[in-house]
């Protein structure tokens, strides 16, 4: 009968378009979703972009212009800043701080550029802008991220941040702290920032230490299976896997290439007496892994320089909550004259 | 093939708002399902029969929807348009086998005699199968003083209920024998309606729309009010579709007398692993008829009413009754539907086997087994099962309109919530009790 072939056919119709339709959604669920969800944030940023933009303009009408000195050599400033957090804890720079200190810099004629710009430039003389400013975030905090971003929409301006592979990717990624690999996959995408290495475990603070400073870079560790502390070898090897480690996760999590990195708590071995020759350890195994190095070394290595004639070491200024914005300018001004009488006080080499 | 392709889209086209409407939103709360519950699984990969299982599983369950959106057309197709010069009025007779019913057997006789249809066309047969209470004297009370018509098939001793049918089969004069449950009545409005399908010659039988009567009693009643009105309305019209509704059921059906007699016999005699079985006479009947070559067909305008079990332990009997009837009955089907209804079998009758198998395992696993052993609740899981859920109410509420039932609507929830938990293992619990025939009192 027609009507029964209308029925068997109308009946197969649908299921087919159900199977379809449940397999279309589950192949495209995941993009689908982080495309919905990041597109609300993309949006609320935007909302807060504009916001900033018009507070940019009654700033700038009401303060008066601090010009920028020119860049002479190579000490293009490098601004280190963690988490921006709403309140003060007497660490972190506040949300209204760091607000102060983004128009500051905008109003002073300053232009961001990103660390690969930076390596070029040392490397090959790549030219820069007149005002160049490095401004980079340790540890890859939810806060170092989703305060800052609107404001650098409206200023147009570009951030660095360096992440930890082992609280940003994989398994253990993910948290409410740390961004994951979908929120930096985000950032990426906003051409505003730029993602580059904060080690693996190498931010981790208890380890099997004994005496001494306990960042997992600098010390030795006691090998309890061996029942003796690392030797220059044990120690290369472990140093060397967790730099590669964190680049190897990063750069396939984000498809970039990791050719930065900076040192957690800015430790490289420098303030080790116990075993002097950690340094040059790590500084060897890191420059098999990375271009270019930032520290907070400044007692010790006020400029940029090259290291064993592959990696460039950069000093950055640890911004301190209680600057203002001409503090800020003058600190960078200080450092771009020369390194070293730049260092305000209070500041040791340690972060 | 132009034609083929603009009568489907017609068909379709004219399917109603309301159905589209539920089409549209039942789309949204799929794709709702599967964005967020899905996109943080580790999909294919990962566990490769659980995420099978889980589409077909849904798309099966879905295609149960689709094909009761087909039901009324089928219906129509099927009845409706049949031509027939004149009234169709066949003589029918009422065929109610009843043990110990004094409390519900005279509103039942009485309710029959009201049925609006000639009374010369009408014929109600009482079983008295081995009472033990005053059932025999309210019937003969009913025979003296009103309904003179009424015939009394009195037993000493207890047959059966399959015996007590076939009785009543024997002595019908009727061409069509209605078979009601001794507790439960028909709609006097609605016989006219019951036997318009037998205007099908290739119908055999017809299964009634039955709600509980004792609806209100308590949540487990009403938890029942909105589990018989989607397994009629929803599951048995997605049946009736394709003209096999596997089990015309015993509350109140009506069966084509000539079809039915010559295989009595062999019904009566029916065994399961060497022995008699005591439960699920009607979905044996059923197969039988779908056997013989007959369609079987649920008619959702007659409206019949039962006495469902009100409290749990007598539920979980009836349920496990049920269970084991379902599995000899599918059995019994299995041997020859893919032979006669190769698409109803393969779309249909083997996935439906399948899953019931799968389920409790599945669910075993997944709530059990899992959460104790990567200490995790199983939030996703209940979440999409949820969501599913919402997805049948949709429809349920559509479909209820101004019915009875349409306020029970919140109880599929908890029904599907007992079902999953529960009532999957009352049905491996069934299989493993197969032997035990007692009659799980109702």
């Amino acid at each position: 009968m027609n009507q029964t072939k209308t029925i068997t056919s109308s009946f197969i119709l649908i299921c087919l378009a159900i199977t379809l339709f449940i397999v279309g959604s589950l192949l495209a669920a995941d993009p689908l979703w982080l495309a919905g969800r990041f597109g609300v944030e993309a949006g609320k940023a935007y909302a807060e972009a504009l916001q900033y933009k018009h507070s940019y303009k009654a700033y700038a009408k009401s303060n008066d212009t601090v010009d920028a000195p020119l860049l002479e050599n190579k000490n293009v400033p490098v601004l280190l800043y963690h988490s921006i957090i709403p309140k003060d804890d007497g660490y972190n720079v506040t949300v209204d701080v760091f607000k102060d200190h983004v128009f500051s810099l905008k109003q002073a004629g300053y232009e961001t550029i990103t660390a690969r710009q930076l390596r070029d430039f040392l490397k090959d003389g790549t030219p820069l802008p007149p005002h160049p400013v490095l401004i980079t975030f340790d540890d890859g905090s939810k806060t170092s991220f989703y305060p800052v971003d609107p404001m650098f929409q409206a200023l147009g301006f570009k951030g660095t941040n360096f992440i930890i592979s082992k609280y940003s990717t994989g398994t253990e990624g993910a948290g409410s702290f740390y961004l994951s690999e979908d929120e930096l996959r985000y950032a990426k995408s906003t051409g505003r920032w730029e993602i580059l290495s904060h080690g693996h475990d190498a931010h981790e603070l208890d380890t099997p230490f004994m005496g001494g400073s306990n960042h997992f870079l600098s010390q030795r560790q006691f090998l309890e299976l061996e029942g003796r502390f690392e030797n220059e070898n044990d120690f290369s090897m472990r140093v060397l896997r967790d730099f590669t480690h964190s680049k190897d996760a990063l750069a396939q999590a984000l498809s970039a290439d990791m050719f930065g990195y900076a040192f957690p708590f800015g430790d490289f071995g420098q303030n080790n007496s116990e075993y002097p020759e950690n340094e040059k350890l790590i500084l060897d195994a890191v420059a098999r892994s990375y271009d270019i190095v930032f520290h907070q070394a400044r007692w010790k290595h006020p400029e940029p320089f090259l290291y064993d004639n592959r990696m460039y070491m950069v000093p950055r200024i640890v911004v301190h909550t209680e600057w203002g914005g001409d503090e800020l300018l003058q600190a960078m001004t200080n450092y771009m004259a020369s390194g070293v009488t730049s260092i305000p006080v209070g500041e040791t080499g340690e972060e | 093939m132009r034609t083929f392709l603009s009568t489907i889209s017609y068909s379709l086209i004219d399917m109603g708002r309301t159905t589209v409407f539920f089409m549209l939103t039942s789309m949204v709360v799929l794709v709702f399902l599967f964005i967020v519950a899905l996109s943080t699984t580790e999909g294919f990969a990962a566990h490769p029969f659980l995420y099978t299982y889980t589409l077909t599983v849904i798309v099966f369950q879905l295609s149960r929807i689709a094909a009761a959106l087909l039901y009324k057309r089928s219906y129509d197709a099927a009845v409706t348009s049949m031509p027939y010069y004149g009234e169709y009025e066949p003589t029918v007779s009422f065929v109610i086998p009843c043990k110990n019913e004094e409390g519900a057997i005279r509103n039942t006789v009485e309710k029959c005699f009201a049925a609006q249809y000639p009374s010369y066309k009408l014929e109600v047969i009482v079983i008295n199968d081995g009472s033990t209470d005053r059932t025999i004297d309210i019937l003969r009370e009913l025979k003296q003083e009103r309904f003179p018509g009424l015939t009394i098939v009195d037993w000493k001793e207890n047959k059966g209920k399959r015996h007590g049918m076939a009785e009543g089969f024997r002595r019908a004069k009727g061409d069509i024998v209605i078979q009601l449950d001794s507790d439960g009545y028909i709609d006097p409005k609605s016989l006219r309606a019951f036997v318009q399908p037998f205007r099908n010659r290739s119908i055999g039988a017809v299964c009634a729309h039955t709600d509980p009567a004792n609806r209100d009693a308590n949540w487990l009643t009403k938890m029942q009010a909105a589990y018989y009105f989607l397994a009629f309305r929803i599951l048995k019209a997605a049946e009736s579709t394709f003209l096999t509704v596997f089990c015309c059921c015993g509350c109140a059906s009506a069966y084509r007398k000539d079809i039915v007699l010559p295989i009595l016999d062999e019904w009566l005699l029916e065994t399961f692993l060497g022995k008699p079985i005591s439960w699920d006479d009607d979905r044996a009947l059923t197969n039988a008829i779908l056997r013989l070559g007959y369609n079987t067909i649920y008619a959702d305008t007659v409206q019949a009413f039962t006495i469902v079990p009100v409290k749990i332990m007598m539920f979980l009997k009836q349920q496990i009754r049920w269970k084991k009837g379902w599995l000899t009955g599918s059995l019994a089907a299995s041997k020859f539907i893919w032979k006669q209804r190769p698409f109803v079998a393969y779309s249909y009758f083997f996935p439906h086997v399948l899953f019931t198998l799968l389920t409790p395992f599945v669910t075993l696993r997944l709530l059990v087994l899992h959460p104790i052993m990567h200490e995790s609740t199983p939030f996703l899981y209940i979440f999409g099962f949820l969501v599913y859920a919402a997805l049948v109410v949709l429809y349920y509420v559509q479909v209820a309109g101004a019915h009875m039932a349409f306020r029970y609507w919140p109880y599929v929830f908890v029904w599907s919530a007992l079902s999953i938990i529960l009532l999957s293992f009352v049905f491996l619990y069934a299989a493993l009790t197969i032997q035990d025939r007692k009659w799980g009192t109702r």
